[in-house]
């Protein structure tokens, strides 16, 4: 797995490093394909996910009825949390992508990387093109700072509250009107809050609060906060911001009017709004409507966000815009043309996506379906307060760092707001401070790393020939014939991008650009990782779970393997079912799991709800949110059974027997005989266990993406997100390369240890 | 030491009846050596004696007291197995010393009784060796050590000798005898080899298809088998069984009998007639197959009788020295 990692942060120098022809100039006047050769335009699309994919297939064919010789080819992005990151994946690997959506909050570090194509030209050589048939304020979230425009939107989202109008009727309360306040939002909140099954813990909340980045941003703005300051320095330490983060966690955790089940990771559940328990659910975008059309037991509405100082929203948006990669790009801007047409733009408006950003569009009565009881309205009415968060500063990243100190205020109440916003600004603008210290340092060069990985073939070459000559080796020979296959593997694809590895774990870089652009940092990378609080969190929680997981996946493995081991008519069946979970994908666990861990509604909590206790909120609680994770990894030992089973079977049955007459019980007969017979597969399983452990990712990447706090961000992730979120591959693999000596050093002590409680005597003869 | 009864005791595994209801008396510091084939059931009775195998009916008694309800540790009974089943990981000391230490026998006592039982069995060097440091005899001794340092009442051995050499295995058989005599323990030895059978046992049985065919000392088992398979089964080469129609001897009870004779006891120049098919030469005694119309005999003559195959001969046996079986019960007949 290691190598595997540093493979992945090696898939781009393994790649042809030239932008080939779709490096963009001027308009080219289309594509001039050869005769016969189609053209094939590949278009990254997120709408899959969705219904609204069957409009963008009408689309498709449009177009291509339009453009004869063109294909177009709809590549899927969609998925969860991880679909933003494809399409850096994607860039990252070269793959020649001509249209591509990308989220608003990302658009300044892709303007940033230079990997946009600038698509004012084109539009300027459009004459079929009227900007003023788009909302202005949303074209704007587009443009860079010359006021050129990179793209056209799929749908975007002003920020919302969704009202429970029957909870509000059943209380005595009328629905506020549009221009209602914050002072207005307590008030309700305090009136509904109950407790109603009397145990002493809320049940039905005044408002259900969305608490990521964006979804903050709105308060902020209202109460006249603001999140870059003129010299283009994070703000969120500005009185203004913190009094704002203060009245929602006052909201949270001293009215104890608001639930903090809103969180990002739970949109995909069934949340208490759903659940007709709250009366208000947001702020945020069109896209909750898609489901909540399917609440049966009560009416509910829109409703502007409440007001403060100020009205204001947040605006969230994707848009399709033409990558660097792109081979055809003056198709390429027809074909984003085409998406945010007449016919993409009411569908996608039809079935819940979005707001069309089409104004004809959003007026039509595809959007404010008149045959719906909502006021679809209300989302154009907030469009005067609408911003975008101001480019030059990748959102995302911010979002990603301050999400865990955010959580630390608003869901876990262990900071002030004051202290979250505090920590949260130091850290984005250390952040930004860092990505312009990169900058002035001096490129590497890209020959260094194509020295790198030509070196070890180079070593391992001479090598071979110095030694093969001589003739006693002839069976040697013979060998490496056989061994050649390996052998080219493992230096080709193995020891010589391990190599470049290390070598940009010396440097920064982003996966995106070329390799001529890494810079390099020296030993830098080490003392920052070093001093990096993410980091130490990191590794805490790591060495937790790995300490908890490991002896008790032995412990749970070899039951298993012992129970199982008994002959019994169902022997077969048993096993197979036992070993079952350890096939399954861990992103199919991970779902499963997290629905089986559920604070409210997952099986565990309810069994306990059954025998009359009240289970902890397993995946959100931070204490209890790593053993959750030692708990489901309980399940999928099965491969570590299965090893424990073949060396049960390999046990002389006649040892146990003579310890039975020897007068040992079942324990001493364990600890004195089976056990040592044993232990050379327990430190197997032992070391293959720790490995492991160290290296899991994918059911926290899916279940908690490293939530609450840091507290399940295990070193994996930690190193998924530097290198593929925050397109930092030299910090990755210097987390790379640490893991990697850190988990070597270990296994190291732990064989020398092994000396003193393995035993290898086979069998007497 | 003490005495050890069976009785009436029975074992099967799925249909199979492998211990058909056997009653067995060995008295206090005997030898008792249980010999059959393979699959004839004398394992499993070791194993019922030593608890490792319930019994589906009938008793063990161990001086005087049943102790089927007993785990095998407090049966006071110790085992020698076939592979010798030392514990591979431990060294020599601690494998004999293991009994006494689940016995939580004090450590300056247990030190004590393992070197003398290593001692005794000439293993004192080996004690900081591991199981995979020694030889095949060397184990041996150690699974004995192992055995005899508790001094249970029964000493139970399965096949221990099969797995040694044959040179060695002579050796350990005068150890074992040697050994017995020393420590007057009552022992019972289970092998499917007439010669370790026939030289350590006081007495010997026969076992066959899960019955005790015959218990007796080895010269009474070996000169009046109780029936036709212990004659068979004892002796090498084995007796000579032919229908008493086929022979010229007189026989008591007329042609419903089986007329038996080993072939050291028989001569050249009798009545019984034949034609030589085969001669094997074994040094001490020569071999000479003889066809007398459909049954093959074997002889075993001082080498120098000068018979070649195809010759003519004659076989005599004096009258003492035949046997009588029933045709069809297999039973000696008086």
């Amino acid at each position: 797995m290691i190598a595997g990692l540093v493979l992945a942060a090696l898939a781009a120098p393994a790649a042809e490093y030239t932008w080939s022809a779709a490096k963009v100039g001027a308009p080219s006047g289309g594509a001039s394909p050869a005769a016969q050769e189609p053209v094939v335009l590949r278009v990254m699309t997120h709408e899959r996910w969705f219904a609204g994919f069957a409009y963008m297939e009408q689309v498709t064919e449009q177009f291509e009825r339009e453009h004869p010789g063109v294909k177009v080819e709809l590549i899927s992005s969609s998925g969860g949390s991880g679909s933003r990151d494809k399409i850096k994946f994607a860039l990252a690997g070269d793959l020649p992508i001509d249209v591509t959506w990308i989220d608003v909050t990302e658009f300044s570090s892709f303007l940033e990387e230079e990997v946009l194509v600038d698509l004012q030209q084109y539009f300027d050589a459009d004459a079929e093109w009227h900007e003023e048939e788009y909302f202005a304020s949303i074209l704007a979230g587009m443009k860079d700072t010359r006021g050129h425009l990179y793209g056209l939107p799929s749908t975007f989202n002003p920020y919302v509250m969704y009202v429970n109008r029957s909870l509000l009727a059943e209380h005595g309360i009328a629905v506020p009107a549009d221009d209602w306040t914050w002072d207005d939002l307590l008030r309700i909140a305090r009136q509904v809050t109950r407790d109603l099954d009397g145990d002493g813990r809320s049940d039905q909340f005044g408002v259900s609060l969305t608490q990521w980045l964006q979804a903050i941003t709105p308060w902020i703005w209202q109460n006249g906060g603001r999140l870059l300051d003129e010299n283009g320095r994070v703000a969120l330490d500005e009185p203004a911001t913190i009094e704002a983060v203060a009245f929602l966690q006052s909201l949270l955790h001293e009215e104890k009017v608001a639930s903090d089940d809103a969180t990002f990771a739970n949109q995909l559940s069934v949340s208490l709004f759903q659940a007709g328990r709250v009366a208000f659910y947001g702020p945020v975008g069109f896209w909750e409507s898609y489901r909540f059309r399917e609440i049966q037991d009560f009416e509910w509405d829109y409703l502007p966000l409440p007001r403060g100082k100020q009205a204001a929203t947040a605006v969230a948006m994707r848009f399709y815009c033409v990558p660097r990669t792109a081979r055809h790009p003056q198709l390429a801007y027809e074909f984003v043309r085409a998406l945010a047409g007449p016919v993409m733009q009411r569908g996608l408006a039809q079935i819940g996506n979005g707001v069309p950003g089409l104004i004809s569009a959003a007026r039509s009565d595809a959007f404010l379906d008149p045959d719906t009881p909502q006021r679809e309205e209300v989302f154009l009415q907030v469009l005067d307060g609408a911003r975008f968060m101001p480019i030059r500063v990748n959102w995302a990243e911010i979002q990603d760092q301050s999400a865990a100190l955010l959580e630390q205020a608003l869901l876990l109440n262990t900071l002030s707001a004051e202290e979250a916003c505090r920590r949260a600004a130091a850290a984005a603008n250390e952040s930004l401070q860092r990505r312009a210290q990169i900058r002035t340092r001096a490129p590497l060069g890209k020959g260094w790393f194509l020295a790198a990985q030509a070196l070890v073939p180079l070593l391992f070459a001479a090598w071979l020939l110095l030694r093969l000559p001589r003739r006693s080796r002839r069976g040697e020979r013979h060998a490496w014939m056989f061994l050649a296959p390996w052998a080219i593997g493992f230096v080709f694809l193995l020891a010589g991008p391990a190599l470049v590895s290390a070598l940009l774990s010396l440097s920064e870089w982003s996966p995106v650009q070329d390799l001529d652009q890494a810079r390099w940092m020296g030993l830098d990378q080490y003392r920052r990782l070093a001093a990096d609080p993410t980091f130490h969190a990191s590794l805490r929680v790591t060495l937790y779970y790995a300490l908890l997981a490991v002896p008790l996946q032995l412990a749970v493995a070899l039951g298993l393997a012992m129970l199982l081991q008994r002959p019994a008519r169902t022997q077969g069946f048993a096993r197979t079912v036992f070993y079952l979970p350890a096939i399954l994908s861990p992103v199919i666990l991970g779902a499963m799991w997290r629905w089986i861990l559920d604070g409210d509604l997952g099986a565990i909590n309810s069994g306990l709800a059954w025998l009359g206790l009240r289970g902890p909120d397993w995946l959100k609680d931070p204490s209890w949110v790593v053993p959750s994770f030692v708990l489901m990894s309980l399940w999928t030992v099965g491969a570590q059974m299965l090893v424990f089973l073949a060396g049960l079977q390999g046990l002389d049955p006649r040892q146990i027997e003579a310890a039975r007459m020897d007068g040992a019980g079942r324990w001493r007969r364990f600890v004195h005989v089976i056990l040592p017979a044993l232990s050379p597969i327990l430190l197997f399983n032992l070391i293959v266990g720790l490995i492991n452990a160290f290296q899991i990712f994918a059911q926290p990447f899916v279940m908690t993406q490293g939530g609450p706090g840091n507290e399940s961000r295990f070193l994996v992730l930690y190193l998924y997100d530097q290198a593929f979120r925050y397109l930092r591959m030299g910090y990755a693999s210097t987390l790379a390369w640490v893991l990697l000596a850190m988990v070597a050093l270990l296994t190291l002590v732990i064989l020398r240890t092994s000396r003193r409680w393995v035993h290898y005597a086979g069998r007497p003869r | 030491m003490a005495a050890l009864e069976l009785r009436r005791l029975s074992k099967s595994f799925g249909d199979h009846q492998v211990v058909d209801a056997i009653d067995l008396q060995v008295t206090d510091g005997e030898f008792l050596v249980l010999v059959g084939a393979s699959g004839c059931g004398k394992s499993t009775i070791l194993r019922l004696i030593a608890g490792l195998e319930k019994a589906d009916a009938g008793d063990v008694r161990i001086g005087g007291h049943s102790v089927l309800d007993r785990d095998p540790g407090d049966r006071d009974v110790a085992m020698v197995f076939q592979n010798y089943a030392l514990y591979p990981h431990m060294t020599v000391r601690r494998n004999i010393a293991f009994p006494l230490r689940m016995a939580r026998m004090p450590r300056e006592q247990v030190r004590a009784r393992s070197e003398e039982a290593a001692a005794m069995l000439g293993i004192g060097e080996l004690l900081e060796r591991k199981p995979s440091q020694l030889s095949g005899g060397q184990q041996q001794r150690v699974a004995l050590a192992r055995a005899l340092v508790r001094r249970p009442q029964v000493f139970l051995f399965d096949e221990p000798l099969s797995n040694v050499d044959a040179r060695l295995r002579a050796e350990m058989r005068a150890e074992l005898a040697r050994l017995h005599q020393r420590l007057g323990a009552t022992m019972i030895y289970v092998t499917h080899d007439q010669v370790e059978a026939m030289t350590l046992g006081d007495r010997i049985a026969v076992l066959h298809q899960g019955r005790v065919q015959q218990v007796g000392t080895p010269l009474e088992v070996y000169n009046c088998p109780a029936n036709s398979f212990v004659a068979a089964f004892l002796g090498s080469p084995p007796m000579n069984l032919l229908p008493a129609a086929a022979t010229p001897w007189a026989d008591p009870l007329g042609a419903n009998a089986v007329i038996g004779f080993r072939p050291q006891q028989a001569r050249l120049g009798g009545s019984l007639q034949g034609r030589v098919e085969l001669v094997e030469e074994l040094g001490s005694e020569s071999l000479v197959h003889v066809r007398c119309g459909d049954h093959a005999v074997v002889l075993s003559l001082t080498p120098g009788h000068g018979l070649g195959p195809g010759e003519p001969v004659g076989v005599a046996v004096e009258a003492p020295h035949l046997h009588h079986f029933d045709r069809d019960s297999g039973v000696r007949l008086p």
